[in-house]
């Protein structure tokens, strides 16, 4: 093999190396999200995790799967604490809100080790509509203290245009506070995205980085070796 | 050797081009709210509670602070929930009295800390609504998380009081604990709230705040929530055996929600109507 190749070579294993890098699942964390539709309702999803340390606690869990009516009883605890809070967001906003239906979901993660339940109702009105703008306030902008991460996300074919106070992360259509954030004077608008082919733009979380698809850079470099082997041909 | 040279910077390029990330981390708030908890005081569990009157007190809590507090109170209920549930089966796994003893020394070792650490909360909460650190409406809410934790802490200590009877005194002592010690902490945890305390926590999260979620757990507290009537329907005691199955799958009778849709390996439920909002 001359030098040429030997070094190509060696260049194409080492990429290979770094770029190969196994894609771990992402296991859920506790957060409370709200995703918005594009009429000011949206979903509000409190996600609760337990980590399942012994048999107990795995059977235990699997209980709760199996219990309709304490499931039941779950549910509709979250929908009716989840009206009052609607209730006082109404009165604070001047606008009407309500809660309809309620779910719960409760599956188990990494092998069973970790318990997550899901509570969600629909809230009617959560975001004030002004032509095509989604603006949100309350009930985040007085006295929410998030204990867990926090996201707002608008529909896929929607940009954040403000927020305040400024987010720990977020895309394109999501911001996402941390938890302990100070939400004093919380206030988010989210608009339809503008004709002219805008590109996704990814928000990193700290310390992370944006990385492409190991596929293209396996093109990348067998192009490039494509055309070192046709010139030595 | 040119066109060698300009292959191999071709190729070095594309990588480099490929491999570089575009994004830029955003500047993360790490602001954290803390409270005092080296403050001293140690106010009586319903004194300062009662400053001022229902009326004041429900509107002195702002939709984000009621918000704050039902979340904190729906996490601590499932947690309780589900720390009553593995009790239960562990006790009712204990295949000898030793076994049995060292289950019941370890729920009471982490009940007692549990009681331990809400009663310093509690005091620190105190302590920074009267150095005015925390409004009225913020001090509710996070009174109303610790009310619906220690109603877990008090059924907890109820279990454990439970479980040790009939467990040989001898037993429990080589546990580190006895049956004075165990009362106890049964009066501890029931001296970490009172009625006032109860009925700010109610005027936030409902009736029944902390309670578990079958009947027999909601029976001491009362239905809560508004949308009809709880299901009259048994529920696990703690010390069950480990055999029991799958609960049948009866509609509760809360008439304004529609029959619950089961799924085999996740369990799924949607109240009302089919188009509710979607599991996440």
């Amino acid at each position: 093999m001359s030098p040429t190749l030997r070094i190509v070579a060696a260049l194409l294993v080492a990429l290979s190396a770094g770029a190969v890098t196994p894609v771990a699942a992402q296991e859920t964390t506790p957060s409370f999200v709200v995703a918005l539709d594009d009429d000011g309702s949206a979903a509000v999803t409190l996600t609760l995790t337990y980590d399942l340390t012994d048999q107990e606690e795995t059977d235990a869990f699997e209980q709760l799967q199996n219990d309709s009516d304490a499931r039941a009883a779950a549910r509709s605890d979250y929908r009716a604490r989840m009206a009052a809070v609607a209730n006082d967001s109404e009165n604070a906003a001047d606008r009407n809100m309500s809660i309809e239906d309620a779910s719960i979901d409760l599956h188990t993660e990494g092998d069973g080790s970790l318990g997550v339940v899901e509570l969600s109702v629909s809230w009617i009105g959560l975001a004030a509509v002004d032509g095509d703008r989604l603006t949100v306030t309350e009930p985040f902008a007085s006295g929410f203290e998030p204990d867990r991460q926090f996201t707002i996300r608008a529909p896929d074919d929607y940009a954040v245009e403000t927020a305040m106070p400024e987010p720990s992360s977020g895309t394109q259509n999501s911001i996402t506070y941390q938890a302990g954030v100070d939400l004093s004077g919380f206030q988010a608008s989210f608009g339809p995205i503008r004709t002219g082919g805008d590109t996704p733009t990814e928000r990193t979380t700290p310390g992370g980085t944006s990385q492409p698809g190991f596929g293209l850079i396996v093109a990348g470099t067998a192009i490039a070796l494509a055309a070192l082997l046709a010139r030595r041909n | 050797m040119r066109r060698t040279a300009t292959a191999l910077l071709a190729l070095l390029t594309v990588t480099a081009m490929l491999v570089a990330g575009p994004g830029a981390a955003l500047a993360q708030d790490d602001g954290n709210q803390t409270v005092d908890e080296n403050a001293t005081a140690t106010p009586s569990p319903d004194e300062n509670a009662s400053n001022e009157s229902e009326e004041d007190e429900n509107a002195s809590v702002s939709p984000g602070e009621r918000l704050s507090a039902v979340i904190g109170v729906q996490e601590s209920e499932l947690e309780g929930e589900l720390g009553s549930r593995a009790f239960g089966l562990a006790v009712a796994r204990a295949a000898s009295d030793e076994r049995l003893a060292e289950v019941v020394g370890e729920e009471y070792n982490e009940t007692n800390a549990s009681v331990q650490a809400l009663e310093r909360r509690r005091a620190a909460l105190e302590a920074s609504r009267e150095n005015g650190s925390i409004g009225q409406g913020e001090y509710e809410s996070r009174l109303t998380v610790l009310a619906a934790q220690s109603h877990v802490a008090q059924q907890r200590a109820n279990l454990t009081a439970n479980a040790s009877m009939g467990v040989p005194s001898d037993l429990l002592e080589e546990q580190g604990i006895n049956v004075s010690s165990i009362q106890e902490l049964k009066n501890n945890a029931a001296n970490l709230t009172g009625p006032e305390v109860a009925r700010i926590a109610q005027s936030i999260a409902g009736e029944g705040v902390g309670a578990g979620f079958g009947d027999e757990a909601r029976a001491d507290d009362g239905d809560r929530g508004e949308d009809g009537d709880r299901a009259a329907n048994q529920s696990e005691d703690a010390n069950q055996s480990a055999d029991e199955g799958n609960q049948t799958a009866a509609d509760g009778g809360n008439q304004s929600e529609s029959p619950e849709a089961d799924q085999d390996a996740n369990r799924t439920d949607s109240g009302d109507d089919s188009s509710g909002p979607g599991m996440y």
